[in-house]
Order: structure tokens, then C-alpha cells, then sequence
């Protein structure tokens, strides 16, 4: 009885420890990145809109990680914007705002992030040249894990 | 033998409801975080009907061609309305997109609608940069600022606010402004009638202008 139990006790430990370690254990996360967007702006012919806050767009896609372990979005970079930043939407006392996710936006394992409307976005502040529909940009991405991606992100209307 | 079958069968149990606590357990930890700080939820679509027609006082504002208009000004046609900022890039471009599918979806009778985006930072939102803004979207689209006390009056009459953030030691410009983010319908009378959560489908919200035009 005792034996039995045992064995019972020990697999169950077993497939317990199984499960989590091969989400966190030492595979490697797979990024693959599509459907990349951004809204185009509204011909302020380069000058900032006169706001002095530079023109801004937003780029959305969906990332796709391949791999067995988690990863973390922490950056984007490009020439086409002077300052290029991870952001979420969120509410706050009934107010939409955004927020810079500072830790980064998490890639799950054999899973997906989408950057959409009202979610999560990458922000594009200080716009070095308007975006029309059909144009195109790069940005590179920089994951947690060190990996780098360039995407392309063509310029439509949503 | 029979015992051993048993003892089988409850080790096979005991196995069992391990492994449903362990996916419990696994699905509660790959979910965890996304209840605590992820995306909106997918907002209800269809309005909100304001129950009693609540009439919005004239407020008066200054137009995208920087001329003095009261609200009293857009009486004779149904009203869509929103707030926002043109330095917002998610929610208020995407709003005043929908705006021209819904003057879209209405054909020939999307003339007779008067579409309004009212800006929550008339520091930054000059009459000038209202009127390159709005006209991206429709040449027919009115943007409106004024001085803040007034915005912020006006948009209290709808049930929402508005919040200057504090800005990035770095970039005194790039600020961010919480604001309620609905699309509001007036009738021709400038009394609000229903609201829409953002993201609700165009049908929605032409249907109801629709019903509007044909009562006025």
C-alpha cells in the first residue's frame, strides 16, 4: 500500500515538475513577427503639427514566438521617429491613457502578442517625415533574450 | 490482488487529480498576468441611451478655421461627437476613423450629420493644427478648442473628464491625456442621446443616427 502510494506520489511530482520546466526551462524563444501597420499621419508637412510635440503614429503587429521559452519585447528602434517606445492603452478612473511598458511586453512561449487599437502599441513620437498610405518603414525590434528582428511596417489606413 | 487493484485505482486517482490541479494550476499562472495589467477588454458593442435627453449647455468654442462657435451653432442636424487630442495615436485617430466609416456607411444622408472632434489639450491644439488634423479625416469634419475651464465644463455635461499627465523630464511637449474616450450622439435639438464605447461596430452607431434623421 504504502509502495504504491509512493510511486503514485513520486509521478505525480514528476509530471508537476515535467510541466513547468518546459516552459521556463532552457529551450529558446523563436520570434517571428507579421501583419506590421501603422496609421498614417495627417500631412502636418513635417513640421510637427505645430505643437511642438511632433507628429505621432502608431505601429501594431502580431509577434509570434515559435520557441519553448518566453520572451520579452524591450525595444524598437528606426529612423523613421525620434523617439520610439513600447506603450499600452489602459484605463485609469474611467480615462484612457498610455503608459510606456517599461519591463518590456512579454512574448509567451509557443504563443503570441498582438499590438492592436486600444492594447498594446508602439509608439512613434517626433515622426521624421509624414506616413502615407502604401509607404513603408523599418523598426527593429530588441527582445530580452538578445535577439534583434527588423520589420517591415507598411503605412495603411485601419 | 483485489486489494492491489484497488490501491491501482486510487493511485491512478490521486494521479489524476494531481494532474488536474497541475494544468489548473499552469493555465491560473499563464493567465495570471494578463488579468492584471493586460489590454482593455473587448467593449459590449451597441450604445448606451441616455435615458432623460440631456440637453448640453452653448458652450462657446473656437472652430478648425478659428472662428467663434457655439454649440447652439451645430442645432438642425444630429451631432456625433468625440473628445481627444491630435497628439494621442491610438484611441482618437482610430475614433475619428470610425466617424467616416459611420458618414461612410450612411451614403447621401451623411451630409446632413454634423461630426465633431473636440480637443482635451487646447494648449497643444491650436485652431491651426485642428484644421490639418480633422480635414486627414473629412474635409467636412468640425475640430473645436477652447479655453480649458470651458472643455472641461463641457465634457463634465457628458459624464467624463479629462487629465493632463505629467510630462517626460526629457520632452516637456510629449505629455499624454487621460481622457473618457466615448463617441457621443446628439440630436438635431444639441440633446445627448446615446454614447458608444470605443470600438463599438459602425452599424451600431449608423443605424441609430438613421433613426435620428428620419424622427428629425
Amino acid at each position: 500500500m504504502r509502495k504504491v502510494l509512493f510511486i503514485g506520489l513520486l509521478m505525480t511530482a514528476l509530471i508537476a515538475c515535467a510541466a513547468p520546466a518546459q516552459n521556463a526551462g532552457s529551450g529558446q524563444s523563436e520570434i517571428v513577427v507579421r501583419d506590421a501597420w501603422a496609421r498614417p499621419t495627417m500631412s502636418m508637412h513635417g513640421d510637427g503639427g505645430g505643437h511642438g510635440g511632433g507628429q505621432v503614429s502608431a505601429a501594431y503587429m502580431v509577434i509570434e514566438n515559435k520557441g519553448s521559452a518566453p520572451d520579452r519585447l524591450i525595444s524598437a528602434a528606426g529612423d523613421v521617429a525620434g523617439m520610439i517606445e513600447v506603450h499600452q492603452t489602459t484605463q485609469k478612473d474611467g480615462m484612457m491613457m498610455m503608459e510606456e511598458m517599461k519591463d518590456g511586453l512579454e512574448v509567451p512561449a509557443n504563443g503570441s502578442v498582438e499590438l492592436k487599437p486600444a492594447g498594446y502599441h508602439i509608439m512613434l513620437m517626433d515622426l521624421k517625415r509624414d506616413l502615407k498610405p502604401g509607404d513603408a518603414f523599418k523598426l527593429t525590434l530588441k527582445f530580452q533574450s538578445g535577439k534583434t528582428i527588423d520589420v517591415n511596417v507598411t503605412v495603411r489606413e485601419p | 490482488m483485489k486489494q492491489l487493484q484497488g490501491e491501482g485505482f486510487k493511485v491512478f486517482l490521486g494521479i489524476l487529480a494531481s494532474l488536474v490541479l497541475i494544468v489548473a494550476f499552469g493555465l491560473l499562472l499563464s493567465y495570471a498576468p494578463e488579468l492584471a495589467r493586460g489590454p482593455l477588454p473587448t467593449p459590449t458593442p451597441g450604445g448606451v441611451a441616455i435615458s432623460q435627453y440631456r440637453a448640453i449647455s452653448n458652450h462657446t468654442l473656437v472652430n478648425h478655421e478659428n472662428r467663434r462657435m457655439s454649440l447652439a451653432d451645430l442645432r438642425g442636424k444630429p451631432t456625433l461627437l468625440v473628445f481627444g487630442y491630435t497628439f494621442c495615436p491610438d484611441v482618437c485617430p482610430l475614433s475619428m476613423y470610425d466617424l467616416r466609416r459611420v458618414k461612410q456607411a450612411l451614403g447621401k444622408a451623411g451630409d446632413d450629420v454634423n461630426y465633431v472632434f473636440v480637443t482635451v489639450d487646447p494648449e497643444r491644439d491650436t485652431p491651426e493644427v485642428l484644421r490639418r488634423y480633422v480635414a486627414a479625416f473629412d474635409p467636412a469634419f468640425i475640430g473645436l478648442t477652447g479655453d480649458e475651464a470651458t472643455l472641461r465644463k463641457m465634457i463634465y455635461e457628458f459624464d467624463g473628464m479629462f487629465e493632463k499627465q505629467p510630462p517626460r523630464p526629457d520632452n516637456p511637449k510629449s505629455y499624454v491625456v487621460a481622457h473618457t474616450s466615448f463617441t457621443y450622439l446628439l440630436d438635431a435639438s444639441g440633446r445627448w442621446r446615446m454614447m458608444y464605447s470605443f470600438g463599438t461596430p459602425i452599424d451600431i452607431i449608423a443605424r441609430d443616427v438613421q433613426a435620428l434623421l428620419k424622427g428629425s
